[in-house]
């Protein structure tokens, strides 16, 4: 009897209302809106065609399509696919094939079950906009969106005469989400967090952006074009010089003659984590690092991980055990230096450049050999022939063409930017028998002032060389800083402000536009409050939680804290369940006449007649005062007759009423009693 | 011996019948309002696992957090559901009696005295739900169908109250007896559809046809519109040449007239028939406006013409062997 099938209402098939399909249209608009920069253009169109096609099916009243043509439809579809996207799959292309099933689905979306799952659909695509990025923005436009699919689901209940009004029913939906917002804190800061399951098949294609692990100077002629975050920096105590943070990431130490890479062994050395020293209130600075798909993280020269799952190589670069998916966060703190080697085997390596090449510089290396003493005399001597001759910095250099690259740009183009600044210097040393290496890395950052942090951005990125001097150890040399000191003094934002080609692919973007004044503290400012975000919010992992944990249950205990999260929903769950039981008051309001009875009372109370409100009739009332005041009846037995005159005459007439009620508020106050 | 089914139905019956007792006017409480999952609140959950792993796998702490928004959202649906019913007051405003084999209209009456209530269905069988909505203070009417099978007193017994408000993942609903009951007139059966059935299987022949509406008397009361099949003797002619229209001269006959309808003419024929056709016989003279009494064991209605005569009649013939 309790659940007898069959009484439960059929919605199944009941085909949907207009409205709703609407709401359903919108969602899908904006869901695909979301992604619309990772789809490829065709899936756009095709999904737009689809919109504007079920929108005239539902004006004109006809017929969806029959089997035949939507099957051959999605089978067309499904070709275009496949052909557009080969076999690479990404998450991208994953996305892509989500949409269009997503879109094809719209075909047939009539009934309510149909629309049930259309919702399902649209919330798992929105929420995946979080994949590409999870800062403030993204979390705006998502709960935005998630509204949508909710009313939608909304509209499915809704009774067939129920208001169709947008802004009401939107309203509606959000205060229901407002009212979850405990719940999911709850939620959130008590679901047991843990690795992945399952190492995940996709990989993004365009996801993370920021350095790789190759460099080819002269072939690419595009740069510093993204104002992503690489990371963020906080330092304790006193703030570092910009010029002094070169934070390295990658040794690239081979070179055939135009790309520098990572040779075998160095993959080895990298791969090779050492064990750093742990001491968790012993830092320096602490990085706040956006996820990239790599192994690698940043430090400066001379520091080591003090807190954190990242460790040192040998070469004191910072690694991570797997590729970094979620923003990671460790601290540094500041060693002694260590006691360098340089193996036969290695210094070898370190020296080698394609042989026959660049005859020009290896001339003009001997000569310079020959003039002066000792490496770091010879590196000056370099140096200072970076700032005399014309070298010009420019994010868009000449290609570079001929097989002898680096005679090419030393004495011929002298335009480009830190790579060919760094792989032509490190090339000439090489000539030179001093064994050298590519860092690369990011240089300098921004301070920002409300937050008290270094904002690093892939448009900071940079590349250096690495010499080695006998007796001392590595020593970083870069020549950049020679031809243009004002990069890496103030940064690259700075050092091409004026110039047009300092982020081309975002003409919009805030940091292009920084000279506004207004714009660059709006800049700073979100900045500030994503921060916040990334480091409150997102960056709540594991560790986070166990700290939490400590401080609240005296231990980290994942059983604990389960029963915690069980104890905690079923309190909410109770005390919302009271809410309910408890009997809703009658909050009829009061009319303006009760109002004033209610003041008569109040009045007759305090001069000292003693009785419980609303226990007398007026009549009742008239006599106990005129009974008490004798002076005063005659005005008592006026006020009441107004009183009953308001009350029990029939009065429509709105205007009449309020000016009787406004006579009898003004006898009341005028009523004068004494305490007697 | 009873089957494992039916007793298991029986059981609930009970149950139910202790737990919400039957009432005129009933106002929900936690007593009465069940609430469960629906099969599309299963497929929400499962979406939200969906979430909670991509969340997981993909280190991602915002679908994460999207998933544990939908939790959180589904738990207060729980409530909101419930919320939804309680406090509802709702109650059974009669229904108009039909004949059997046509659809009653169950009238009820919602109202709440705290919030809006939204998407509530009420309704018996499944073709008959019907969504409203129930604002604060007013009372809202709802009128539902059930389809009355039998003669005599109908009673759909429970009915079924329920709201999947907002989102549909999960329902609240309760079982209702507000004391439903209809009366069902007999189904309406025209012997003459019949052809001279009563008369050929019956020995009460004579006796159908006395009970027939008899026609040739002498005493004229009027004129009524012609309809096709009457005797020509019975046209006034004049009325013809005057009007061009076709007018019968009525008769009224001091033997014959009021007509009687009476249970003992019909002998020999099955209860539910014979009241059929009796239902059929006092609707005919009804529509031909002519005046007449019913018979029945126990009751003699005297003759009369008006619509409440009629609805008298056919009240009799629905209550025939029902307890009072």
């Amino acid at each position: 009897m309790i659940f007898q099938r069959q009484f439960i209402v059929p919605s199944e098939k009941r085909v949907i209302t207009r409205a709703s399909l609407y709401w359903f249209l919108l969602t899908m608009a904006i869901a695909t809106g979301l992604h619309w920069d990772r789809l490829p253009l065709w899936l756009i169109a095709l999904v737009a065609c689809l919109l504007g096609w079920r929108l005239y099916l539902s004006q004109a009243g006809a017929r969806l399509l029959p089997l035949w043509l939507k099957t051959g439809l999605a089978l067309a579809s499904l070709g275009l696919f496949v052909w557009m996207n080969g076999r690479s799959f990404t998450i991208e292309t994953a996305i892509g094939f989500f949409v269009m099933t997503y879109g094809l689905k719209l075909l047939e979306l009539q009934s309510d079950r149909d629309a049930f799952l259309f919702a399902c659909l649209s919330i798992f695509l929105i929420a995946l906009t979080f994949l590409f990025g999870q800062d403030l923005l993204n979390v705006v436009l998502v709960s935005g969106s998630l509204l949508l699919p909710l009313q939608g689901l909304k509209t499915l209940q809704q009774s067939p005469g129920a208001s169709q009004a947008v802004w009401p029913g939107l309203l509606q939906t959000g205060k229901m989400v407002l009212l979850a917002l405990p719940l999911l804190l709850v939620f959130y800061l008590l679901f047991p967090r843990m690795g992945p399951l399952w190492s995940m098949p996709l990989k993004t294609r365009t996801g993370f952006t920021g350095l790789s692990d190759s460099m080819m100077p002269g072939e690419i002629a595009e740069l510093a074009n993204s104002s992503e975050q690489a990371f963020r920096a906080v330092f304790k105590g006193e703030q570092p010089r910009p010029v002094d943070l070169y934070w390295r990431a990658l040794i690239l130490d081979h070179y055939d003659g135009t790309t520098w890479t990572r040779s075998l062994f160095q993959q080895n050395r990298d791969r090779d984590i050492q064990a750093g020293y742990r001491q968790e209130d012993v830092w320096r600075y602490e990085i706040l690092m956006a996820p990239h798909n790599h192994l690698w993280g940043y430090s400066l020269a001379g520091f080591t991980v003090s807190l954190g799952e990242a460790a040192m190589t040998g070469d004191q670069l910072v690694r991570f055990p797997y590729p970094v998916k979620a923003a990671k966060r460790y601290r540094q703190a500041p060693i002694p230096p260590v006691e360098q080697h340089l193996d036969a085997r290695t210094r070898w390596r370190l020296v080698q450049v394609p042989a026959n090449s660049n005859p020009v510089t290896r001339t003009w290396v001997a000569e310079l050999q020959a003039q002066v003493e000792g490496e770091r005399a010879l590196i000056q001597r370099m140096l200072s022939f970076f700032r005399s001759e014309p070298f010009f910095y420019t994010l868009k250099p000449p290609l570079l063409k001929s097989r002898d690259r680096v005679d090419e740009f030393l004495f011929n183009t002298r335009k480009g930017f830190c790579e060919h600044f760094a792989s032509s210097l490190a090339v000439a040393l090489r000539i030179a028998g001093i064994p050298t290496r590519i860092m690369t890395g990011y240089q300098g950052g921004e301070w920002n002032e409300a937050g008290q942090f270094w904002s690093v951005r892939q448009y900071d990125a940079h590349a250096w060389v690495e010499a080695w001097i006998e007796e001392e150890g590595w020593m970083p040399v870069d020549p950049t800083a020679a031809v243009a000191p004002q990069r890496v003094e103030a940064g690259i934002r700075e050092a091409l402000m004026d110039n047009e080609e300092f982020l081309l692919s975002e003409p919009m973007s805030l940091a292009r536009l920084s000279r506004i004044g207004v714009v660059n503290w709006l800049r700073l400012k979100l900045e500030y409050a994503n921060y916040l975000w990334q480091d409150w919010v997102v960056n709540y992992d594991r560790g986070s939680q166990s700290a939490l944990f400590s401080r609240w249950l005296g231990r980290d205990d994942l059983t604990r804290a389960a029963g915690m999260l069980a104890g905690l929903a079923v309190t909410v769950f109770l005390a919302m369940a009271f809410v309910s039981f408890w009997p809703r008051r009658h909050r009829r309001r009061m009319t303006p006449v009760e109002r004033q009875i209610r003041r008569l009372e109040r009045k007759l109370q305090q001069a000292g007649l003693v009785f419980e409100s609303g226990r007398y009739t007026l009549r009742q009332l008239e006599e106990k005062a005129s009974h008490r005041w004798p002076v005063k009846a005659d005005e008592m037995v006026l006020l009441i007759r107004n009183l009953e005159n308001v009350l029990y005459a029939d009065v429509k007439d709105p205007q009449v009423l309020s000016r009787r009620v406004s006579r009898v508020r003004q006898q009341i106050s005028a009523l004068k009693l004494k305490e007697s | 011996m009873v089957s494992p089914r039916a007793g298991w139905a029986q059981f609930w019956g009970r149950w139910l019948e202790r737990r919400i007792p039957g009432a005129r006017i009933k106002q929900l409480s936690h007593r009465d309002v069940f609430v469960f999952p629906t099969g599309r609140g299963g497929v929400f959950i499962a979406l939200i696992a969906l979430l909670l792993i991509t969340g997981i796998n993909y280190e991602n702490a915002m679908i994460l957090a999207t998933g544990c928004l939908f939790a959180a959202l589904f738990v207060l649906h729980i409530v909101q559901a419930y919320r939804n019913l309680a406090g509802l007051e709702i109650q059974f405003r009669g229904a108009e009696p039909v004949f059997a084999g046509e659809d009653l209209g169950l009238a009820f009456q919602l109202k709440s005295d705290g919030g809006d209530r939204y998407g509530l269905e009420l309704g018996r069988l499944p073709s008959s739900f019907v969504r409203v909505d129930v604002l604060e203070g007013s009372a809202t009417p709802v009128r539902i169908l059930y389809r009355a099978l039998q003669r005599g007193r109908c009673r759909p017994g429970r009915l079924l109250l329920t709201t999947a408000w907002p989102f549909g993942w999960v329902r609240a609903w309760s079982w209702l007896d507000l004391m439903v009951e209809a009366w069902v007139y007999p189904r309406r059966e025209d012997y003459t559809l019949r052809g001279g059935r009563a008369q050929a299987e019956s020995d009460g022949g004579d006796q159908v046809a006395q009970a027939l509406p008899a026609a040739g008397s002498d005493d004229y009361i009027g004129l009524r519109p012609y309809r096709p099949g009457e005797p020509m003797s019975r046209i006034a002619w004049k009325k013809l040449a005057q009007s061009g229209n076709k007018w019968v001269r009525e008769f009224a006959d001091p033997d014959i007239a009021p007509d009687w309808v009476d249970f003992d003419a019909y002998g020999g024929i099955a209860l539910e028939e014979r009241l059929s056709l009796m239902c059929g016989h006092v609707c005919r003279l009804h529509e031909q406006r002519t005046p007449f009494g019913l018979l029945m064991p126990g009751v003699r209605l005297e003759p009369g013409i008006s619509e409440s005569h009629l609805h008298q009649c056919l009240l009799a013939l629905a209550r025939y062997g029902a307890a009072p």
